[in-house]
Formats: structure tokens, sequence, C-alpha cells
């Protein structure tokens, strides 16, 4: 079976885009507002910038690979170094999701117990897509 | 004069490489160990998770710029969108530190001042040099 590289990288360009909702819903289902006051200013801050800049950096990886989808499989080095991070990422992404994160008692509604396996079928095709367009385009 | 502009973005992406390590080290640097263990655990994860995962995303600019640099001048269609990507989020981090950062958290304090002038130079230039590489031109 000889799949298109450029549609399964802007396959992954939408998913990291469908992340929007989720990632924009986390800091009302966790309550930041009301459960970051007791913290220093600066920390409460550099709270928010952290998950600001992730929320744009996944958006920027969806824009890049919709965007630049016929040189990320071009073969280039970059291409293949951007598609090989990209996996890594979500590699550890996947990983912290079952060792770091204790979500059990946060899923406490329908749509938060049913959409959430769909969260983590999102970041595993992404490993997949961009792993193994990283390797395709590699002639392996 | 090319070459003097990837040695540049070579130095710049070392410097991302930096703050990987000094971002992975915020808490115990700020002593912030004690005061994260007051807010619920998830929340907690969550902020460590935050932290490795931009520590982690610095790490790839830092990688792309590294192999990009040969071709900043005079600039392919990827090198100018990835750069310009890059722009926009050390622009949009130099802002906030203006903006979103309050300045009753250094102003008076010789160190705190220090660092951040350092690092709002840092961050400016960054962006403008990211926006040269998206908009490259001959010097």
């Amino acid at each position: 079976m000889n799949i298109p590289l450029e549609q399964l990288i802007r396959l992954g360009g939408l998913l990291h885009l469908a992340l929007i909702i989720p990632i924009s819903l986390v800091p009302f289902v966790l309550d930041w507002k009301k459960e970051l006051s007791p913290l220093p200013l600066m920390l409460r801050r550099l709270f928010w910038t952290y998950g600001g800049f992730i929320a744009g950096i996944i958006v920027a990886f969806g824009l890049i690979s919709i965007g630049l989808a016929t040189h990320l499989v071009d073969g280039h080095p970059v291409s293949r170094a951007f598609c090989g991070l990209i996996a890594v990422f979500w590699t550890a992404r996947l990983i912290v999701e079952f060792t770091a994160f204790e979500v059990g008692s946060y899923l406490n509604t329908p749509f938060k117990k049913y959409s959430y396996p769909f969260l983590l079928l999102n970041f595993a095709a992404m490993v997949v897509i961009y792993a193994y367009v990283g390797i395709k385009q590699g002639g392996i | 004069m090319n070459e003097y502009i990837e040695v540049i973005f070579r130095l710049v992406a070392v410097f991302q490489f930096i703050l990987v390590i000094l971002n992975l080290f915020l808490v115990p640097l700020f002593g912030w160990k004690q005061t994260l263990n007051t807010v619920p655990l998830l929340l907690k994860q969550v902020f460590y998770v935050h932290c490795w995962f931009l520590s982690f995303a610095l790490f790839i600019f830092g990688v792309l710029t590294w192999c990009l640099s040969g071709q900043i001048i005079p600039g392919t269609e990827i090198s100018r969108l990835i750069c310009g990507l890059i722009a926009g989020f050390w622009t949009l981090r130099f802002i906030l530190q203006f903006t979103y950062y309050s300045r009753l958290l250094w102003v008076g304090i010789p160190d705190r001042t220090l660092v951040h002038y350092m690092i709002s130079f840092a961050y400016g230039g960054m962006a403008c040099l990211y926006w040269y590489g998206a908009f490259p031109f001959d010097l």
C-alpha cells in the first residue's frame, strides 16, 4: 500500500489544529483562576504563559504541516528533522499521559469520559503519522 | 556576509539549547517546589508537563535553526516560514515581558531588574533575527 505522504502530513496538521478545542477547555475544566489564586504572582503568570505558548506551538506545528506539506516530504534533512522531532514530542506526551497524570477524578461527566480516548488516539495518530513520514522519506 | 549570518543563527540555536536547560531547572532555581505543593496534584503535574514540553519545543527550534542556518540567505520557502513562526513566538514573548508580567516583579530589585532587561534584550534580539530570516535581504 502506497500512502501519499503529503496527505498524511496535512492530516497530521489537522489533528494538531483539532487540539485547539480541548486545549482551550483545560483552564476551565481545572478551574485555573480559582486554583492558582494562592500562588505568587510570578508563578501564576508563568502558568498562563506556559499554557498559552504550548497552545501556540501546537497550532504552529499544525500550520507548518498544512502549509508546508509539500516541503516536509521532500527528503531534506530539515523536513526529516521536523517530522522526527514532532513524532518524539507526541511520543513523550503520550508517555506522560500514562505516567505523570492522574486524570481519573476529572473524567466526571459522560462528555469528558468518552472524549478522553479520542484525545489519546489523536496523540497516538500523530506519533504514527510523523514517524512514518520521517522514516519513509529517508527511503527506509 | 552570508557566513556571518549562518554563524549568528547557529549561536542563536545554541542559546535556545541553553534556555532549554534553564527552563528545566526553573522550579529549583526559584525555590517553587514547596509553593507548587499547595495547588491540586493535577494542576501541579500540568505545570511540570508544560515546562518540559515548552523546553522540548525550544529544543526543536534550536535543532531547526541549526539545520536551516545555511539556507537563511537567500532563503528557501521552508526556512522563511519556519523563521516567521519562530519570530512570531519570540515577538509575542517579548511583548508579554512588558505587558503581562507585572513591573512589581522586578522594579526596585536590582538583580531581577538586570535579568528582566537581559531576557527582554535576548527575546527582542531573537525576534528581530528570525524576522530577518523570514524576510531576508542582502546586508
